[in-house]
């Protein structure tokens, strides 16, 4: 019998991910190090702290609490702060070595990310931005096609007088890519929320009111499609220009795939782009270093995939694909 | 009181009336709307024609039976005026388009010519265009349908002569789709 055809998909992962062994032993030394140092001085300032409160109680009779609990916390931003140093290490070295292998084309910068300005602009979320951070951004072209991606964190501030607290809207990546077709207006697929909570009838009711800044609602003929997603255009043809049944379909694939509680995948297109807010499982973040334990290839595979896992999502869309008048970015003929 | 019940009740069916009315009217127009960008396609297909014809007959000398056929189909879709035959002769013409693309295979040098690759390009997109009016055509009949349909604007669609209309359906051929992304890589 013939042997089946040997799988060449990971060939060349594995012998690239050999390559970063060095770095990697490196770095678990480091970390390792530091994580002793970092200990150390931790339970130093935690133990001076002790000692200066129980020498209070037993002086004056005062237990000094107030100087336990600023102690504790120094301790743990000392801790925090100088294994920080190494996290960064880790993905200022491997983050880029393994972006490269998946495209040269991709550079990475683990400070910065996606401007809120431009996250605001895309309207995909009707809430108010007013804290937003962010990390690990990606970009530069993939398979030719500028794209650019990067965590965010973004919260509302809910005030009602007397307590102020902050609601997270949207965890997980955000991404941005020039999309293969050429568009004038701006259309929305939105997760849909109001037909999942009430129904199709009441659900529709409530689509219908408007958005802000949304143009208006409009229904597409997949009925799987409808029942996740709401789509707000400004442009009934240009809407199914952009929304082919194919796309529909990779669209409703990806929210099964990116689920994540009540949180959903929510696609804008404007600008002749595509924005894509993906929440993240957990809110976890993304291309870490482990704080203990093994550091070694395992750990680079993992980061491997999860930055092949988002680049897929520009695959299944197939943005390269340029079949219609708007030619390729980096390319004058295809 | 019932002088005053008397005098309402007609406003309120006078106002419902107008209102019902209105919201069908703008539902037709919408119908009409949409069936106009389809025509604005299917011409600016017709008008991809003669391009087609000229960059592909110096090489296709044994298929001139296949493109002076397009050649007429177009001409007679571009002439005629009756919207039911349009639609016909458009379907027509869209078949021989395709005909005539899949042919262009057997010759490695057209398919490679720019000017070959542009036209595929142009023809992809205004088939990509084509499809999403009638996708949106679609949607505007059957949102008009739907307010023909149910009652109590059932009753005055009848007494205004709103009538449904028809949804188009995908010819056969144009449900096998093919793959236009293999025309380029094959």
């Amino acid at each position: 019998m013939k042997d089946p055809e040997p799988d060449r998909s990971n060939d060349v992962r594995p012998r690239f991910i050999a390559g970063l062994d060095e770095t990697l032993a490196e770095l678990r030394e480091l970390r390792d190090a530091t994580r002793k140092k970092a200990l150390t001085l931790s339970a130093v300032i935690v133990a001076v702290t002790v000692l200066l409160s129980l020498g209070a109680l037993v002086m004056s009779g005062d237990f000094l609490a107030f100087v336990l609990i600023p102690g504790i916390i120094i301790a743990v931003v000392v801790y925090t702060q100088m294994m920080g140093g190494v996290r960064l290490k880790y993905k200022k070295l491997v983050v880029p070595a393994l972006l490269k292998e998946l495209d040269p084309g991709l550079s990475y910068n683990p400070d910065g990310c996606i401007p809120k300005e431009e996250f605001r602009r895309s309207n995909i979320f009707s809430q108010r931005a007013d804290s937003y951070s962010g990390e690990d951004l990606v970009f530069g072209s993939y398979k030719g096609i500028p794209v650019r991606f990067s965590e965010l964190k973004v919260q509302e501030k809910h005030s009602d007088g007397k307590n102020t607290s902050y609601h997270t809207f949207f965890s997980g990546v955000f991404m941005v890519a020039d999309f293969n077709k050429d568009f004038k207006y701006s259309h929305w697929v939105l997760p849909d929320a109001a037909e999942a909570a009430f129904g199709q009838v009441v659900g529709n009711f409530l689509q219908k009111l408007k958005l802000p800044g949304h143009g208006h609602m409009t229904r597409m003929e997949d009925p799987a499609f409808e029942k996740k997603f709401v789509v707000y255009t400004e442009d009934d043809v240009e809407a199914r220009y952009i929304l082919t049944p194919k796309l529909m379909h990779t669209m409703l694939k990806l929210s099964e795939r990116f689920r994540r509680g009540v949180s959903k995948i929510g696609f804008a297109f404007m600008n002749s782009n595509v924005y894509i807010a993906i929440p993240i499982e957990g809110g976890r973040d993304l291309f870490e270093m482990p704080s203990r334990g093994d550091l070694g290839s395992e750990t680079a595979r993992r980061t491997l995939e999860e930055l092949k896992e988002i680049l897929s999502v520009f695959d299944v869309m197939e943005l390269d694909l340029r079949l219609w008048s708007k030619e390729h970015p980096y390319s004058s003929r295809r | 009181m019932p002088l005053l019940a008397l005098l309402i009740i007609p406003v309120v069916i006078i106002v419902f009336v107008i209102i019902v009315y209105n919201s069908l009217a703008a539902k037709k127009a919408n119908v009409q709307n949409a069936f106009a960008g389809i025509d604005v396609q299917l011409k600016k297909r017709c008008d991809l024609v003669p391009n087609l014809v000229s960059s592909v007959k110096a090489y296709m000398k044994h298929e001139s039976g296949t493109l002076e056929k397009l050649t007429e189909l177009r001409t007679r879709a571009a002439a005629a005026t009756d919207p039911a035959e349009r639609l016909s002769l458009d379907k027509e013409l869209s078949g021989a388009l395709r005909n005539v693309m899949v042919q262009v295979e057997a010759y490695p040098d057209l398919k490679s010519s720019a000017n070959v690759i542009q036209l595929q390009r142009s023809l992809n997109e205004i088939e990509e265009q084509i499809s999403a009016s009638r996708r949106a055509y679609n949607s505007a009949v059957t949102d008009y349908n739907l307010a023909i349909r149910i009652f109590p604007n059932n009753l005055l669609a009848g007494m205004f002569g709103f009538t449904e209309s028809a949804l188009f359906e995908a010819a056969p051929e144009d449900r096998a789709n093919p793959n236009v992304g293999d025309l380029f890589n094959k």
